[in-house]
C-alpha cells in the first residue's frame, strides 16, 4: 500500500437534497486530491450497496464519507437503497473514520459503527436541515440560503483532510455555525435569513462523534 | 413530542415571513414550502412538530447566548 491512504465518498444525486449534497461535495473530492489521498466517488447511481461493500473491503480506504438520507440505523445511497445499516454491514468500517452527511445516524449507526471497530464517527442525531431557493438553485453553488449549511459541514472533512482530528473537525465547524448563525440574524436584506440560522442551530445541536476525539486520518 | 398553542404561534409568525417559493429541506423528511410548513403545523403532523421543535430550540439558544 505504500502509506497511501484512499477516500471513499457516496454522492447521490437522484432528489433535490442529495443533489445538493452531490455538488457541495466536489470541492472535498478536489481537496482530498491535493491532500494525495486516492479518492473514489461513488456518484448517482453508482452509489449502491454492492458497490460499497467491494470498496469499502480495500484496506487502502481511510475515510468515508457518506451523502445520503439517513434514519437512526442506516445510511441510504441512489434512489434510497438502504447501503449501510445497524446489525449488518457496519464491521465493514472498521479500521476507518467516516463522516455521515445525513439525518440521524449518529446514535444508533454510529455507536454500532465504533463497536465493530471503526476509528472513529461523525454524523448528526437530528436531520440535516438546510434552506434553499430553487430559483437561486438552479445550480447549488449559486444558492445563497444553502451556503452557510453546506460550507459549516463541509468543514468537518475538510478539517479532516488536513490532519486534524475528530474532535477539532467538530469544534471548528459549531463554531463557524455559531458565527455564521450570528451574521446571519444580523442582516436585513432577506427575509430568509431568520430561517437559515434556524439550520444552522439545529445543524450545530446535531452534530457530534463516536469514537475517541483524538483520532486523524 | 405535542407542542402548545403558544409554540405553534411563535413558529407559525416566523414560517409566514418565509417567500413562497422558498424550500425548508429537512433531509430525509423532505423539502417544505411555506404553505406546507403552515398546513403541517396547523394539523399537528410529524413535520410540524419537527418545525415547532427546531424554532423553540432556536429560541433557547438565542437566549442563552443573550444571557452569556
Amino acid at each position: 500500500m505504500n502509506g497511501e491512504k484512499g477516500f471513499l465518498i457516496t454522492t447521490p444525486d437522484d432528489d433535490d437534497t442529495v443533489f445538493y449534497c452531490n455538488i457541495w461535495s466536489k470541492e472535498i473530492i478536489d481537496l482530498a486530491g491535493t491532500k494525495g489521498f486516492k479518492t473514489t466517488e461513488l456518484q448517482g447511481p453508482k452509489a449502491t450497496r454492492a458497490n460499497l461493500e467491494s470498496h469499502l473491503k480495500r484496506p487502502v480506504v481511510r475515510f468515508v464519507m457518506f451523502n445520503g438520507h439517513g434514519a437512526s440505523d442506516i445510511v441510504t445511497g441512489t434512489v434510497k437503497e438502504v447501503i449501510m445499516k445497524a446489525g449488518e454491514n457496519e464491521a465493514l468500517l472498521k479500521g476507518k473514520v467516516v463522516y455521515a452527511r445525513s439525518c440521524y445516524t449518529l446514535a444508533v449507526l454510529g455507536a454500532s459503527s465504533i463497536s465493530a471497530g471503526a476509528d472513529g464517527y461523525v454524523g448528526y442525531s437530528l436531520p440535516f436541515a438546510f434552506v434553499s431557493d430553487p430559483a437561486e438553485g438552479a445550480h447549488p453553488l449559486d444558492d445563497e440560503l444553502a451556503a452557510p449549511c453546506f460550507v459549516t459541514s463541509n468543514i468537518i472533512p475538510a478539517t479532516l483532510l488536513k490532519g486534524n482530528s475528530v474532535s477539532e473537525a467538530v469544534k471548528k465547524s459549531k463554531s463557524e455555525m455559531r458565527k455564521l448563525m450570528e451574521h446571519w440574524e444580523t442582516r436585513t436584506d432577506r427575509i430568509e435569513a431568520p430561517m437559515v440560522a434556524l439550520c444552522l442551530n439545529w445543524n450545530r445541536l446535531g452534530l457530534g462523534f463516536e469514537g475517541r476525539g483524538e483520532v486523524k486520518l | 413530542m405535542p407542542f402548545s398553542e403558544d409554540e405553534a404561534q411563535i413558529t407559525l409568525e416566523r414560517i409566514r415571513d418565509m417567500p413562497r417559493g422558498i424550500k425548508l429541506n429537512l433531509g430525509s423528511h423532505g423539502a417544505f414550502t411555506r404553505d406546507e410548513l403552515i398546513d403541517a403545523i396547523n394539523t399537528h403532523s410529524e413535520i410540524g412538530e419537527l418545525v415547532v421543535r427546531m424554532q423553540m430550540a432556536y429560541v433557547r439558544s438565542f437566549r442563552e447566548r443573550v444571557d452569556e
